[in-house]
C-alpha cells in the first residue's frame, strides 16, 4: 500500500522520536524529525504525553497541523493531518520474556532464538538440566515478572514428563503482572504436541496458553517462525494493551506496534537481501543494545537419515542467507549504564579514555547517568566517557550475538573419517568478521555523535572488523520507524533508508595476523583518479585516507606472510573501497586491539588514534578534565 | 520540548502505604486504629524462603500421577507433625498399607502432579521445645569425645537429614538431624546435641505514624498519614524509622566518623554533601537507623555492599543502616530546600526506605515525616501534571560542573554549539550565587515557579 504521508514514532526507553515522511517532491523522503522525553515511567506514566510532545515538535518544524484536541488527524485532509500513523516501542522495558526447554543446548536454545528473533528481551532460560531445582525456578520467575513465557521441549510424539513439569513450575510461580492488575500472563507453548492437553491443565487457571508448532519437531530440525509470529501477536494483544497509555497508542496506529528490535531487524534483513551483502547492525538504546546480522552463509548442514539408530545422517553443503537478532537486556546508555560497568569492569571502560582516569569520578558519573537517564553530556570529558561506555556495550552485545549465531546444537551425528579430520561439530559459529561486508550503527550515541568520525571510531573499536568492511551510521536514528514502514510499503521504506537514513562513513581495512610491533602488516595501493598512491599499514597504528561520500577507489592489498586481509594468510587481493564522511581507515591495531599497560602511555596512544581520525576537538592529556 | 522531571518534595501531603505480609497470616489491625511506625498490623509464623519438598512418588514407589490418589490432605490445609498426609493401599502381597506422616508442622502449598512432590511451608511456633539428640549413644562413643565426631558447631543451621556427627568423618555411620533448625548446644557431659527449631515470625508493621484505613484479609492493612514527603534519588537498605537528627552544620559539609557516636543508635541522621567511608563504617558500627545526605560515592557503596550497583534495583541489602542520597552520586551539597525541611523537622520521627528502582515501575527512596497522629489535618493529594519550563522557572542542575546548584531560568536560547560540538537549545540559568550558566534542558530538574 502506498501512502502520501506517514508519521512514524519510535517510543524508546528514554526518548520518543517522531518522523514525518511523504512524497511531496515526487519521491518518498524524510521531511522532519522531532523528539521528546519518553513518559512511560513516573511521574507521568502515560506514553501518550511523550508521543504528543514529539508530534507537537513536528508541527512546529513543519508548520503543519497533526493534532486536534490531542487527537491525531488521520487520514490527511488537505494541508493537515497524515495518511498513516505507525509506531514501534521498546519503552517500559520492551517485551520481557522467560523461556524454557528440556535441554539447555537444544530446545531451550531454540526457544531463546525464537524469543530473541521476535524482538524480546530474554530475562532467563530454564531447562530441565540446569543447576536449579524447581523451587528455585519458581522463585526466579516470581522475581522476574516476565511479560510472556515461551515453553518448548520434546520432539513430537516423544516423552512428555519434562515439559509438563516445566509448565507446572510456571503454574506454581503464578507470576505477578508487571503491567497492571488485570493482566494475565500469556504462555506460548511450542513443544511436544502430545503434551498440549497436560500443559493446558496446568496453566489454564494462571495464564492464557497459545499452542504453536513445535520448535524442534525432530532433533535435527528447527521451526522458529510460528512461535515468533505468536509472540508478536500476543505482544500486541496483551502486553502493549496493559502498558500505561498504550491502549490509546494502539488505537492510533490500527493495533500494530512493533517491538523496536523486530522493526530494525526487518530493515537490516531487507538491506542484506537487496544488495546481497553480509551486514551486521547495532542499535544501542537507553536500556538495551540490539545486534542484527544478515549473512550469506556457505556451510555444511546435517541431514538426518531414516536408516536407523546407527546411521543418524550426513552433512550436505548449504548456501543460504541467515538472519539473526539478539537483544542484550541491561546493556544500554542510560537506565542500564550501571550494568555495562558491572559486566565490563572499570578497566575495560577506562582503556578507551585518552586521559588518566580517576575511578571514583568515573563511577559517580555512571551512577548519575543511571538515575537521571535523560541527561546529556555538556563537556568533552562527559562525551568521551559516554562514548567509552558505548564501545563496551557494543562489544559485549556483539560477543553475545556471535554466541547466538550458531548452527543447531545438540544433534547426534555419525561421523566418517573425513568428518573427524574436519573436526566440524554442531553449534559452531556461522560466520567470522572477515566475511562481514558492512556494519551499520544506530542509536542516539552513534547517530547523534557530534562528529561522524566519533561514530566510525566507536564502531571500529567495538566490532573490531577484519579485512575490508564498509561502515555506515543511521543518520538520525530512524531505522525503527523505517522497519515498521516496510511492513506496509517496503519500496518506500527502502527509498528513505538509502537516501535519508544510511550515512556512509567509509571503509575500514584491517589486516589480521600476529607480526611484531612496528612492522608492516600490509601495503595498500590506492588507484585515485589522479594516480596511484602507496600506503603501509603498520602494526599498532591507524591511518586515515580522506575519501568523500559517493567516491569509490580500487585498492590492491598485499599482506605480509601470515597476515590475512580476506583471501587467506599472505594472499594479495584487489577490492573496491567506498568513501564516506570519514574516509578509508587502515587499522593496523590487530585483533583484539592491544593497549599499552602503562597508564600514561595508554592515554597517549588513545590520543594519537583519536587525533588520526580527527574524532574530538582536542585530546591533549588533561585538557578535558 | 521543555518537559522535565520534577523534584518531589511535599509538605502536608497525604501518604498511603499498603502494608502486607509475604504469606497469609493473622491481621490484628482494625480500621480507624491510630498506629505508630513500629505497630504490628499482621503476623504470620510461616517461614519465608523455600518450602520443603516431600517426594511421595519415591516413598510409595509409584508414578507421579498416582500420588494424588494417595493424598489425605489438600492444598491449603495446615498440618501438624505426625498428621497422616498420604496412604497407599496395596494388597497384602505388595506390602499392605503404607502411610506417610508429616514430619513438619506447616501449610500444604502444592501437590505436584508431574513430579509426585508435596510442597509444605513450615510454620514455626514460639513454644517449640528444644530437641535433644543423643549422639554419643547412637554412635556408641564416650560423651567426652563427642566434638571429635561432630560435623556441626553451636549456631550452625541444619536442614532435615543433614549429618550432625559420624564415626568415619564422611557420614557412613552417621546421626542425622530430625528437623530443620539451629544447633543450640553440644554437651560433652551427656553426649547430646540440642537443636532449636527456628522461630522467625514475619510481621507487617505500620512504617508510618498514621491511621489504618483499610484491612486486606489475611495479608495486612493500608495506613494513611499526613506529613512531609521528600523523595531521594538513590538509596540502599530497606525500611527504617527513627528520630531525625542533624549532624552537620551546613549543607555542603560531609558526615565523617567524628559526627557519629553511640547516641545516634536507632536515629535517622542527616547531613550535607555526603558521607565519608569512615562515616559509613561509624554509622553501621553505632547501629544508626538511616543516613540522609546529598550525595553517596559509588565507590564507597561498592565497597560497602561488596558488589556493583548494576541495574539500579536496591532495597534488599542486608545492612542495618539505610543510606539515602537526595541529589546523586559523588559529593553533592544537599539542596537548600531539602536541607531546610529536614532541619525544620529535626527531633521528630522520620520513616525512611532506601528502595530504588530506576525503570519499569520507578521507585525512589523516600523520607516521610508524618504529623503526630493526634494532629492529623485534612489534606488532599496534589495532581502531578508534568512540569514545563519557562523564563522564571526555578530549576537545579543535575550534571557537572554545577551539579545540585539551584537557580532560575533567565533566558531560553535557540540552538547553539556546545563544547562537545553538539548544537542544541540551551537555558541561561542564574544560580543562587549570582552566576549565569548555560545548561541543556535535559540537564535541569524543575523546582516549580
Amino acid at each position: 500500500m502506498r501512502y502520501q504521508s506517514v508519521l512514524a514514532v519510535d517510543v524508546g526507553s528514554t526518548t520518543t522520536k517522531a518522523l514525518l515522511m511523504d512524497n511531496s517532491s515526487g519521491e518518498f523522503r524524510l521531511r522532519y524529525r522531532a523528539e521528546a522525553p519518553t513518559t512511560v515511567e513516573r511521574p507521568v506514566e502515560n506514553v501518550m504525553i511523550g508521543v504528543q510532545n514529539a508530534i507537537e515538535g513536528l508541527e512546529q518544524l513543519s508548520g503543519r497541523q497533526f493534532l486536534q484536541d490531542s487527537q491525531l488527524i488521520t487520514p490527511a485532509k488537505g494541508d493537515i493531518g497524515v495518511d498513516s500513523f505507525m509506531a514501534t516501542s521498546s519503552a517500559g522495558g520492551g517485551l520481557q520474556m522467560v523461556v524454557g526447554g528440556i535441554w539447555q543446548t537444544m530446545t531451550a536454545d531454540s526457544a531463546k532464538k525464537a524469543a530473541l528473533g521476535a524482538g524480546a528481551i530474554v530475562m532467563d532460560v530454564f531447562s530441565a538440566d540446569d543447576d536449579r531445582n524447581p523451587l528455585e525456578k519458581i522463585q526466579r520467575i516470581q522475581e522476574l515478572r516476565p511479560d510472556m513465557i515461551l515453553l518448548s521441549g520434546g520432539v513430537d510424539g516423544g516423552n512428555t514428563t519434562h515439559v509438563t513439569s516445566l509448565a507446572e513450575v510456571v503454574a506454581l510461580a503464578k507470576p505477578q503482572p508487571r503491567l497492571g492488575k488485570s493482566y494475565t500472563l500469556p504462555v506460548v507453548y511450542a513443544g511436544n504436541s502430545k503434551a498440549r492437553g497436560i500443559v493446558d491443565s496446568f496453566l489454564e487457571e494462571v495464564s492464557i496458553v497459545k499452542h504453536v508448532a513445535n520448535l524442534r519437531p525432530t532433533l535435527e530440525t528447527e521451526v522458529l517462525d510460528p512461535a515468533r509470529e505468536q509472540i508478536h501477536d500476543l505482544f500486541m494483544e496483551h502486553v502493549m494493551a496493559h502498558a500505561p497509555g498504550y491502549p490509546e497508542l494502539l488505537e492510533w496506529c490500527g493495533n500494530v506496534i512493533l517491538p523496536t528490535p523486530g522493526s530494525v531487524g526487518r530493515i537490516i534483513d531487507m538491506m542484506g537481501e537487496k544488495f546481497d551483502v553480509n551486514v551486521v547492525a547495532a542499535d544501542i538504546g537507553g536500556a538495551t543494545t540490539d545486534i542484527f546480522s544478515s549473512v550469506y552463509l556457505s556451510y555444511r548442514r546435517f541431514v538426518p537419515s531414516e536408516k536407523g539408530l546407527w546411521d543418524r545422517g550426513y552433512f550436505e553443503q548449504v548456501n543460504e542467507r541467515k538472519f539473526h537478532r539478539s537483544v542484550s537486556a541491561n546493556l544500554g546508555m542510560s537506565y542500564s549504564i550501571g550494568n555495562i560497568l558491572a559486566e565490563s569492569g572499570i578497566s575495560n571502560i577506562s582503556r578507551w579514555l585518552p586521559f588518566e582516569v580517576d575511578e571514583g569520578r568515573l563511577r559517580d558519573w555512571c551512577g548519575n547517568k543511571m538515575i537521571r537517564p535523560t541527561t546529556l553530556p555538556q563537556s568533552l570529558w562527559s562525551l568521551l566517557i559516554e562514548q567509552a561506555f558505548a564501545r563496551e556495550a557494543l562489544r559485549l552485545a556483539f560477543h553475545r550475538h556471535m554466541d547466538l549465531a550458531r548452527g543447531l546444537r545438540g544433534i547426534s551425528i555419525k561421523r566418517s573419517i573425513g568428518d573427524i579430520l574436519n573436526q566440524e561439530s554442531s553449534g559452531q559459529r556461522l560466520f567470522s568478521m572477515l566475511e562481514v561486508d558492512a556494519i551499520v550503527g544506530s542509536g542516539g550515541v552513534l547517530s547523534h555523535a557530534p562528529r561522524r568520525s566519533q561514530a566510525m571510531s566507536m564502531i571500529i573499536d567495538s566490532f573490531q572488523p577484519q579485512g575490508i568492511t564498509e561502515i555506515y551510521v543511521d543518520s538520525i536514528f530512524m531505522m525503527p520507524q523505517l522497519g515498521v514502514l516496510s511492513t506496509v510499503d517496503s519500496e518506500a521504506a527502502l527509498d528513505v533508508f538509502l537516501k535519508d537514513c544510511l550515512v556512509p562513513l567509509g571503509t575500514c581495512i584491517a589486516p589480521v595476523g600476529s607480526p611484531r610491533l612496528g612492522s608492516t602488516l600490509a601495503t595498500a595501493e590506492i588507484m585515485f583518479s589522479e594516480g596511484k598512491k602507496l600506503f603501509r599499514i603498520q602494526t599498532g597504528e591507524l591511518t586515515l585516507v580522506p575519501l568523500s561520500p559517493g567516491q569509490r577507489v580500487e585498492i590492491n592489498l598485499r599482506p605480509v606472510s601470515g597476515v590475512d586481509v580476506g583471501e587467506g594468510p599472505g594472499k594479495a587481493m584487489s577490492a573496491v573501497a567506498i568513501g564516506g564522511q570519514v574516509g578509508i581507515v587502515f587499522d593496523g591495531r590487530n585483533r583484539p586491539i592491544n593497549f599499552p599497560r602503562n597508564e600514561r602511555e595508554r592515554a597517549a596512544q588513545l590520543s594519537s588514534w583519536y587525533n588520526t581520525l580527527n574524532a574530538y576537538p582536542e585530546t591533549k592529556e588533561g585538557t578535558m578534565q | 520540548m521543555t518537559f522535565v522531571s520534577e523534584l518531589q518534595i511535599k509538605e502536608d501531603t497525604v501518604i498511603r502505604r499498603q502494608r502486607l505480609l509475604i504469606f497469609p497470616g493473622k491481621v490484628t489491625a482494625e480500621v480507624g486504629q491510630r498506629v505508630q511506625p513500629d505497630a504490628i498490623l499482621a503476623k504470620t509464623e510461616l517461614l519465608p524462603g523455600m518450602p520443603v519438598a516431600i517426594d511421595l512418588a519415591s516413598f510409595f514407589g509409584v508414578s507421579p500421577d498416582q500420588v494424588v490418589g494417595t493424598m489425605r490432605k489438600r492444598v491449603g490445609d495446615h498440618v501438624q507433625v505426625g498428621d497422616v498426609l498420604a496412604v497407599m493401599e496395596n494388597g497384602l502381597l505388595e506390602g499392605g498399607r503404607k502411610i506417610y506422616s508429616s514430619p513438619y508442622k506447616g501449610l500444604i502449598e502444592h501437590i505436584s502432579h508431574s513430579r509426585g512432590l508435596l510442597l509444605v511451608r513450615e510454620e514455626s511456633s514460639i513454644d517449640e521445645p528444644v530437641l535433644e539428640v543423643n549422639v554419643a549413644k547412637a554412635l556408641n562413643i564416650s560423651p567426652r569425645f563427642l566434638r571429635t565426631f561432630c560435623h556441626v558447631h553451636e549456631g550452625d543451621e541444619v536442614a532435615l537429614g543433614s549429618i550432625l556427627a559420624s564415626i568415619d568423618g564422611v557420614g557412613g555411620e552417621a546421626v542425622r538431624s530430625p528437623l530443620r533448625g539451629t544447633v543450640s548446644n553440644i554437651d560433652t557431659r551427656t553426649g547430646t546435641i540440642s537443636l532449636l527449631k527456628p522461630y522467625s515470625p514475619s510481621y507487617a508493621k505500620a512504617f508510618l505514624a498514621g491511621k489504618v484505613t483499610e484491612i486486606i484479609p489475611d495479608r495486612g492493612a493500608v495506613v494513611e498519614a499526613t506529613g512531609t514527603y521528600v523523595e531521594g534519588v538513590f538509596g540502599v537498605g530497606g525500611e527504617q524509622f527513627g528520630t531525625l537528627t542533624q549532624v552537620t552544620k551546613q549543607q555542603d559539609e560531609e558526615i565523617d566518623a567524628l559526627h557519629i557516636s553511640e547516641e545516634h543508635q536507632g536515629q535517622v541522621i542527616f547531613g550535607g554533601a555526603g558521607i565519608t567511608r569512615g562515616g559509613m563504617e561509624a554509622a553501621l558500627e553505632n547501629k544508626v537507623a538511616g543516613v540522609v545526605v546529598g550525595g553517596l560515592r559509588s565507590m564507597d557503596l561498592v565497597m560497602l555492599l561488596g558488589k556493583e550497583i548494576s541495574i539500579g534495583i536496591t532495597g534488599h541489602e542486608a545492612i542495618i543502616t539505610t543510606f539515602i542520597a537526595t541529589e546523586g552520586f559523588g559529593s553533592v551539597p544537599m539542596l537548600d530546600l531539602t536541607y531546610r525541611i529536614l532541619q525544620k523537622h529535626a527531633g521528630r520521627t522520620a520513616s525512611i526506605n532506601g528502595r530504588t528502582q530506576i525503570r519499569a515501575g520507578v521507585q525512589r527512596p523516600e523520607i516521610i515525616i508524618a504529623h503526630p497522629v493526634e494532629q492529623l489535618p485534612d489534606a488532599s493529594a496534589k495532581s502531578a501534571n508534568p512540569p514545563r519550563l519557562a523564563v522564571g522557572s526555578k530549576v537545579r542542575a543535575i550534571v557537572d560542573p554545577y551539579f545540585g546548584q539551584a537557580g532560575h531560568i533567565v533566558a531560553m536560547i535557540p540552538p547553539k554549539q556546545l563544547p562537545t560540538e553538539v548544537v542544541m537549545p540551551v537555558l541561561h540559568v542564574k544560580l543562587l550565587d549570582g552566576r549565569i550558566v548555560e545548561l541543556l534542558t535535559n540537564n535541569v530538574e524543575s523546582m516549580g515557579r
